[in-house]
């Protein structure tokens, strides 16, 4: 494998290490930079940025309190969805990162090596397939947020800087642990921006209920039963065997639903109604599902 | 306008009680909550369900749609992907076939008496949802965010400006599908 000779190598092409980057090419053009991406920085990317993007609008949300003294009228009325904060926040995120990456690759050039470098001895580095002979070395590697081990038992309710700013929502509650700059930040803008989404889906299904059982009530069709007569035609009275089907059943709906993110109300009516997509093809493949499962049932077992 | 009740707390749980209500009531009422009529749907005998959702989504569209461009609500649009808007809703189908009801006419059969819905259908659902809870991690580091496509609407991907350019088709082409069904006595 051929060594690469150079005067200087950074390691890590975020700010530190562009800053040095730059700096050491008033002196020399034998410098080299290199990181194993993604490229764009962490201010940009996960950092400062981002949250300085999500303060700023929940800041702007904040300030409604006092407007009444300004004289500004009908700040009751204002609310914030941090849903559609979240996506400002990554479109902007999105123009700072591209604005990074382009700077970085303007500078460095054919000098930006793109993998991870791996110490050798004190001056040798490899870095992918090659080898670098540096004099000398500049390390500006960076951090990443680490989640202790214990803490992985939360699953993906754990989120870190590198995960928070790529959610669709936020739940109603959120621990902020450690109070960093950016920890201060998150937690101040969470506050601000007001979050205190509830289930009121629960309530709909009571209703729901509620109203089920008057509407029956009402016209007397009320009556406890267990196996419903289409069924009991094909296959029998069987108390267990319809119970059975209707376990599996729910099982495969609840399971369904939660991936495809809805069911026929959520996507089959509120969603196609409004056009989306999304909603549209889950609409049509509930139906291909379900026909063909109830065809399997009905004639061909 | 009314974003600003869906935000609020009180109200908000109320409204939920009473919209649930009415469409408990009317489902009923709709004959929809009967495990005879769902699986008579899927056996393509008969065609009530599909009827029911084709009036909800027409109607819907129109008033969804004024009362957007009214600037009164919102759309509340769920993104998708090849990889959830496909496997999850095929399973969910396989589920439905087997069930007979799916989750909100599955509660609705509860309210006439149905057992089977109640104990197996929902209680299925629960532990059905736990599962997914489970492999969750997994699922989203690996199919979840194939192919993805966002939140977009009809009207984003054709290539019109004016929203009624599709609901108007769209509102008239389920008009002609039910007057279709009922013509050919389904």
């Amino acid at each position: 494998m051929n060594e690469r000779r150079t005067e200087l190598a950074v390691i890590g092409a975020g700010s530190a290490g562009l800053s040095a980057f730059r700096e050491a090419r008033r002196h020399t053009d034998n410098v080299l930079l290199i990181d194993p991406g993604p490229l764009g920085t962490t201010c940009a990317r996960v950092g400062c940025m981002p949250s300085k993007a999500l303060i700023y609008a929940a800041d702007t949300f904040h300030r409604r309190r006092f407007f009444d003294d300004l004289g500004i009228a009908g700040s009751g009325m204002l609310v914030c969805d941090p849903a559609i904060v979240l996506k400002h926040v990554r479109r902007q995120r999105g123009r700072f990162v591209d604005g990074m990456v382009d700077t970085t690759r303007k500078l460095a050039g054919d000098r930006l090596i793109c993998a991870r470098a791996k110490f050798l001895d004190e001056h040798r580095i490899q870095a992918g397939e090659e080898i670098i002979r540096a004099e000398r070395i500049i390390l500006a590697v960076g951090a990443e947020p680490v989640v202790p081990d214990e803490w992985r038992l939360f699953g993906n309710r754990v989120l870190t800087s590198e995960t928070v700013f790529e959610q669709d929502m936020f739940p109603q509650r959120i621990a902020v642990i450690g109070l960093g700059p950016i920890g201060l930040e998150l937690g101040q803008a969470l506050s601000r921006m007001g979050l205190n989404i509830t289930g009121w889906e629960w309530m709909l299904v009571l209703g729901l209920l509620i109203g089920a059982v008057t509407a029956s009530l009402l016209s007397g069709t009320f009556e406890w039963e267990w196996v419903p007569p289409v069924w009991e035609e094909s296959f029998g009275s069987n108390v267990w065997k319809r119970l059975g089907a209707a376990l599996a059943g729910g099982i495969l709906i609840g399971f369904g639903a939660r991936w495809g993110c809805g069911c026929t109300s959520g996507h089959g009516i509120s969603g196609s109604l409004q056009l989306v997509l999304a909603s549209w093809l889950s609409g049509v493949l509930f139906f291909v599902g379900g026909i063909a499962s109830a065809f399997l049932l009905y004639r061909i077992f | 306008m009314f974003e600003k009740l869906h935000r609020s707390t009180g109200p908000r749980y109320l409204l939920g009680l009473l919209f649930g209500f009415c469409f408990g009531f009317l489902l009923q009422k709709g004959g929809v909550t009967r495990y005879d009529i769902i699986l008579k749907q899927l056996l393509l005998e008969n065609f009530t369900v599909l009827k029911i959702i084709l009036t909800a989504v027409a109607v819907g569209m129109i008033g969804v749609y004024a009362m957007k461009q009214a600037s009164w609500i919102e759309l509340h649009k769920k993104s998708g992907s090849l990889g959830t808007s496909v496997p999850g809703p095929l399973l969910f189908g396989i589920g439905f076939g087997l069930l007979g009801y799916c989750p909100g006419t599955g509660v609705g059969a509860a309210g006439h008496g149905a057992l089977d819905a109640l104990v197996g259908g929902i209680g299925g659902m629960l532990i059905g949802s736990f599962f997914f809870a489970a492999v969750y991690p997994k699922l989203k580091a690996s199919v979840l965010n194939k192919g993805s496509f966002g939140d977009k609407t009809l009207i984003d991907v054709l290539p019109v400006c004016n929203p009624w350019a599709v609901i108007v088709p769209v509102v008239l082409l389920i008009a002609v599908l039910l007057c279709g069904m009922e013509a050919a006595g389904l």
